[in-house]
């Protein structure tokens, strides 16, 4: 994703250690390297998470604001996403250089929380009709260090999780105009139920039949097509999407799409499990970036 | 997968108790060093009403006459007959522009390699048009530093059959202050690979080439074995980690954190697990503390 | 609500004259050459230097002198409202003016046709975001070992009342002015100096005053920070 330049002696070095079944820090094709993960750490907003992976870091927010629906679809809430790559991570995203790479990111991970079945969106509902609540989630990219997508995506239902939305009561109404109040206790809020919230996993493709997940970014030079999947906690695939210019095969394809179920599965078992347990930690320090 | 909590993970701060000998004076800039006209002024400093200060964060190092200020992290300065690793960014007319980890990029004329066909003859027309072939963007090379103009651009040269193109291997960048200055860069390790400490601060990893194959210009993409793979993989997550603490390279410290990492039965790809990390880290102070 | 209660005290409990507390950590990534973050109360910032190295642009390149270029962009989550840009004709002022700052205070003979570049970013904002600005970027000029003349210290002050009142958060700027000052702390020479909102030409004088005491203190925290950096590191390059 950064314009890193490898020698062919380099990519060579990588290819064959992908074939042999080692990569080249150690790796087989299949593991992911070690996730670092802290939400609640921004106060400004409603959720927050914050998702290292290596020298990947992806800070996620979520901003709830009180709109008007869509007027397909009066009864139920929205989510957006926003992605912004800053130039911290890479030079080369100053100015506009990263808004490819943000608009794919932000309309892959719309798509994979269109699906009903992942977040139950009517009940953002406030006033059917009128007002719902929209959850903005910015993501933004502080460093950039291969496998953006499953980071970020891991960032996001993270930071979902943490989200707590101040109670919102209908006071009454003037001249036709409701009137809300919002509720200022901090233990007065709702939460949103992610437990079927996916996630992304990639896999990228290295030779005409071998793929690999969580790729550093030496090995995302060597591979000039990705696909990513978006797996939820009970296994259903919400949505898929191949980048970048080149070919798999069928066979490699439907591997490489049943190995992502697996892994998403696993990976969503592994992350429910470490909220909760910060969740339970009353006396947590949050960390931040100190 | 492994996922962490940041609450968790290991403060990195005082991992490892300071060594009883006697410490350098440290300044940060702006800092009076001092008052004595006498000495010459290095790096790191400049003076000011006959008053020397510092410029960067660092230690105080006298040799003789001459103050220096050695940052922990900074570009490569530039010394003539530096040993160093650079990748070719741009090939232009009879000369390449390498990246060496620099605030400019260095220059390496055609008339400076040795040219394949042994002996050091003139460069040809068909070279100049064949540059590509013997070097191209991304390629890496061993190089030494011939020249460095007062404008401060580093002139490369590469007249033997040490130097030249490097083939498969792997490439870490650290900071040039990480590594230990020595007249011999080239080590051929006792557990099976080479590796080039590049004076800038690019260190690179290697199968072990005999003597007779070296070709300076062309490179071996035979597949190279698990074996060896292994080796080097370790080799790669040991310098990471050292480097990460901010313990110097040198031999002597990298295969005594390889050989820590055996003895303690870690696998490749563990050693990439922060606590791990250090945890051979501490041990590879302690062993050379003895 | 007043800013100052009748016991001489804000509504953080600080007295006019504390700054809020000061937490900063240099390091933080590995592909920039230099990094920091800097909280200063709730005001939060991460700043990367990237350089001294080639110039990208070939029309910026000047043979005889070193480009500074500064990026400072907002988180959307970073303040009450949700920033929908994060770039917008404010940010691309105070970038502007950092660079300038910095302008004086790199050794750019050091660089001739060398670029630096300085991102800022800021995560959380209340009050005095171009004080933090300045002082993350800062830190990671000299995490980056980048030459500079001296450090470069920011801190803000106002005037409630007839009571100047250092390193002001938004609540406190509401309806007074806010003085931005920056100083090499070892030189005591100004770097820059900004102002915003209307302040009595006899107020001035005390306000600043107060901002130039705020930025020594600033200096203090700042080059403690660098120095215990160093120590902790040192203990181990010493193992050659």
């Amino acid at each position: 994703m950064t314009n890193i330049n490898l020698s062919d002696a380099e990519k060579r070095y990588i290819v064959d250690g992908v074939k042999l079944g080692i990569r080249v820090d150690g790796r087989e094709s299949l593991d992911y390297r070690q996730l670092e993960i802290e939400t609640g750490l921004v106060d400004t907003a409603n959720g927050s998470a914050r998702i290292r992976l290596d020298r990947t870091d992806v800070l996620v927010t979520v901003k709830m604001e009180m709109e008007p629906p869509v007027p397909e679809e009066p009864r139920n809430g929205l989510l957006r996403f926003f992605v912004n790559c800053s130039a911290n991570a890479a030079p080369e995203f100053e100015g506009r250089g990263g808004e490819d790479l943000a608009t794919s990111l932000s309309s892959m991970l719309e798509r994979v929380y269109s699906s009903p079945r992942t977040l139950d969106t009517s009940k953002l509902c406030v006033v059917p009709g009128k007002y719902v609540k929209v959850l903005y989630v910015d993501i933004e990219i502080l460093e950039c260090g291969g496998n953006l997508f499953d980071t970020s995506s891991l960032g996001v239902k993270a930071a979902l999780f943490a989200t707590k939305m101040p109670k919102i009561y209908i006071t009454g109404e003037d001249g036709g105009e409701l009137e809300f109040s919002v509720s200022d206790n901090p233990t007065d809020v709702d939460r949103l139920d992610v437990s079927n919230a996916p996630i992304l996993i990639t896999h990228l493709r290295i030779t005409e039949n071998l793929t690999v997940v969580d790729p550093t970014p030496e090995e995302e030079c060597c591979g000039p097509v990705c696909v990513v999947v978006g797996v939820t906690p009970n296994g259903f695939i919400t949505a898929t999407q191949q980048f970048g210019g080149g070919t798999f095969t069928p066979q490699t394809l439907a591997t490489a799409i049943k190995s992502a179920k697996d892994l998403g599965q696993k990976i969503h078992y592994h992350l429910r499990s470490k909220l909760i347990q910060e969740e339970n930690n009353v006396d947590r320090q949050i960390k931040g970036f100190l | 997968m492994d996922i962490k909590l940041a609450s968790e993970l290991p403060r990195m701060r005082s991992m490892i108790p300071a060594h009883g000998s006697a410490r350098p004076k440290l300044v940060t800039p702006g800092e009076i060093i001092s008052h004595d006209t006498s000495f010459m002024r290095g790096h790191g400093t400049y003076m000011e009403d006959e008053i020397q200060v510092a410029s960067v964060a660092g230690f105080v190092t006298r040799v003789n006459r001459l103050i220096t200020v050695t940052p922990l992290r900074q570009v490569y300065q530039g010394a003539v007959g530096d040993t160093i690793i650079g990748r070719i960014t741009q090939v232009q007319n009879k000369r390449w522009k390498v990246d060496v980890n620099a605030r400019l990029d260095a220059e390496l004329r055609l008339t400076n390699i040795q040219l394949p066909g042994g002996e050091q003859r003139r460069s040809s027309v068909e070279d100049e048009r064949e540059m590509r072939a013997l070097l191209r963007e991304g390629d890496l090379v061993c190089v030494e530093v011939q020249k460095i103009s007062d404008d401060g651009l580093i002139r490369l040269a590469a007249r033997s059959t040490k130097f030249g193109k490097l083939s498969q291997g792997t490439l870490l960048a650290i900071s040039p202050s990480l590594v230990v200055q020595d007249k011999q860069r080239m080590h051929d390790l006792p557990c099976g690979a080479r590796v080039i400490f590049g004076a800038n601060g690019y260190v690179y990893i290697t199968p072990t080439v005999p003597q007779e194959q070296v070709s300076t210009y062309t490179v071996n993409f035979e597949e190279v074995p698990i074996e060896v793979r292994k080796t080097v993989g370790r080799l790669r997550n040991c310098i990471k980690l050292l480097a990460h603490h901010s313990i110097m390279i040198s031999p002597t410290s990298v295969m005594s954190a390889y050989d820590q990492s055996i003895d303690q039965e870690y696998e490749i790809k563990d050693l990439l697990r922060p606590e791990v990390m250090q945890d051979v880290a501490v041990a590879t102070v302690q062993k050379m503390n003895e | 609500m007043d800013i100052i209660s009748p016991e001489g005290l804000r509504q953080d409990g600080r007295t006019a004259t504390c700054l809020r507390t000061i937490s900063c950590r240099l390091g933080l990534y590995d592909r920039p050459n230099g990094s920091a973050y800097i909280e200063m109360g709730n005001t939060k910032v991460l700043a990367a230097v990237y350089g001294p190295r080639e110039v990208r642009s070939l029309s910026k390149q000047q043979l005889d002198d070193c480009v500074i270029q500064c990026q400072v962009s907002r988180i959307a989550a970073c303040q009450g409202e949700r920033v929908r840009r994060p770039m917008d004709p404010r940010t691309r002022a105070m970038s502007l003016q950092i660079a300038g700052v910095f302008q004086g205070a790199i050794r750019k003979s050091k660089y001739p046709g060398s670029q630096i570049d300085i991102y800022v970013q800021v995560l959380q904002a209340d009050g005095g975001v171009m004080s933090a600005c300045i002082n993350a970027s800062t830190l990671a000029l000299i995490h980056a070992g980048v030459e500079l003349v001296d450090y470069v210290v920011s801190c803000t002050a106002s005037m409630y009342k007839q009571t100047a009142i250092i390193d002001v958060t938004n609540q406190e700027t509401m309806n007074g002015c806010e003085l931005t000052i920056s100083l090499l702390p070892n030189k005591e020479l100004i770097v820059s100096l900004d102002t915003s909102h209307t302040i009595h030409q006899e107020q001035f004088e005390p306000v600043m005053e107060l901002a130039m005491t705020g930025c020594q203190q600033v200096y203090e925290s700042m080059q403690s920070e660098v120095e215990s950096y160093l120590r902790d590191k040192h203990a181990i390059m010493s193992h050659r």
